[in-house]
C-alpha cells in the first residue's frame, strides 16, 4: 500500500510541475541578471538585445534593481551559472535566497 | 521513420553520470528549444532490449548526432576510462560511409572538454575538428545552436544569447518548482533524461518570445 501511495504520490507531483511548467512558460517581461560570456548581463524577455552588459554581478544587479524602481518591470531574476536562482528583486519587496552553502533569506523593500 | 522525423531526429552519445548533468541539460535543452528530437539509449525501460542494437537503431534512425568524448581519460588512478562514446563515434561514422542513401546528409558535431585531449588515446581521430566546451554549459549552448544555425542551415532558430538566457529562465523556474513539489536531490538527480525533456517540452509549450 505504501509502494503504491508513493508512486501515486509521484506520478501527481509530475503531472504537478508539468502543469505549473506550461504556465510558467506564458510569463513574459521579467528582467535577468545572468552570466554571458564571462560577463553580466541585464537582459529582457523577449528583448533581442541586453538592457546592459557589464563587467561584474554588482553594477548588473543594481542596473536591475533600477529597472523595478521605475516600472521597467515587475521583477528581476538573478541567476547561476548552473540555471540556479540566487535573488530575485520585485517592486514590492526584495528577497534574497542563497542557494549554496547555508541558506539565508532576507526581504525588504526597494 | 517518417521523413520528418529523421530530419529531426539527433543521436545523444553522451556521458550521463552526475558530473556531467550540466552538460547533458544544455543539449537537451537547446536541441529541443531548435525543434529538434533527442534520442537517448539510456532511460529505456525495456531491460530485454539488448544496447548495441539499440544504438544502431538509434543511429539510423537519426540524421544528426551529438557526441562528447571527455570522458576517454579516468579522472583518478585505478578508475578505467570510459570508451563507449569513441565507440558508437565510431559506429555514427560506419553508418555515415556504408550507410549508402540512408546516410546522405547525416551530420555530426563532436564536444570534448578540451580540445585536443582525445588524440593521444584516439589518434585516428587526428584532424576532425573537436568543440570544447570546457565543462561549460554557455559554451555548450553557443556551440550547438551555432553548429544547428550553420552546419545545419536551420535559419529559424533564435539568437545565441536569447537561448541561453531561455535555459537559464527554463532551469531557474523548473528548480524552484521541484522544490515547491518537493522532490528529493535524489530524484532530482536521478532524473531520467526523458523526464527532463518532456518538462522542457511543457515549458515551450506556449512560450512566446
Amino acid at each position: 500500500v505504501f509502494k503504491l501511495t508513493k508512486t501515486k504520490t509521484a506520478s501527481i507531483k509530475r503531472a504537478s510541475i508539468s502543469r505549473k511548467l506550461t504556465k510558467a512558460g506564458k510569463t513574459k517581461g521579467r528582467v535577468h541578471v545572468i552570466p554571458q560570456q564571462g560577463k553580466w548581463a541585464v537582459r529582457k524577455e523577449g528583448a533581442k538585445r541586453a538592457v546592459a552588459v557589464v563587467s561584474d554581478k554588482v553594477t548588473a544587479v543594481s542596473r536591475a534593481k533600477e529597472l523595478v524602481k521605475s516600472g521597467g518591470t515587475t521583477v528581476a531574476i538573478v541567476h547561476n551559472k548552473d540555471g540556479t536562482i540566487s535573488s530575485s528583486y520585485s517592486s514590492k519587496k526584495v528577497t534574497e535566497k542563497k542557494t549554496t552553502g547555508k541558506k539565508t533569506s532576507a526581504s525588504k523593500s526597494i | 521513420v517518417p521523413v520528418n522525423q529523421f530530419d529531426k531526429n539527433v543521436f545523444i552519445n553522451c556521458p550521463f553520470d552526475f558530473k556531467y548533468k550540466n552538460i547533458i541539460k544544455a543539449i537537451l535543452f537547446t536541441l529541443v528549444y531548435c525543434d529538434l528530437e533527442p534520442r537517448i539509449a539510456a532511460g529505456s525501460l525495456d531491460s530485454l532490449e539488448l544496447r548495441l542494437p539499440k544504438i544502431k537503431k538509434l543511429i539510423e534512425e537519426s540524421k544528426y548526432s551529438i557526441h562528447d568524448i571527455s570522458r576517454m581519460r579516468a579522472s583518478k588512478k585505478g578508475e578505467y576510462a570510459r570508451f563507449n562514446m569513441p565507440f558508437e563515434l565510431g559506429l555514427n561514422y560506419g553508418f555515415r560511409v556504408y550507410g549508402g542513401k540512408n546516410a546522405s546528409g547525416n551530420k555530426s558535431l563532436i564536444f570534448s572538454t578540451k580540445r585536443y585531449n582525445y588524440a593521444r588515446a584516439v589518434s585516428d581521430l587526428a584532424g576532425i575538428d573537436i568543440k570544447a566546451h570546457h565543462d561549460d554549459p554557455e559554451e555548450v549552448v553557443r556551440g550547438l545552436r551555432n553548429w544547428i544555425r550553420n552546419t545545419l542551415n536551420k535559419t529559424d532558430v533564435l539568437s545565441a544569447d536569447n537561448i541561453w538566457l531561455e535555459y537559464l529562465v527554463f532551469s531557474g523556474e523548473f528548480k524552484k518548482l521541484m522544490k515547491e513539489e518537493n522532490f528529493s536531490r535524489k530524484e532530482q538527480n536521478r532524473m531520467e533524461p526523458k523526464e527532463y525533456i518532456h518538462y522542457i517540452n511543457k515549458w515551450k509549450k506556449e512560450r512566446s518570445i
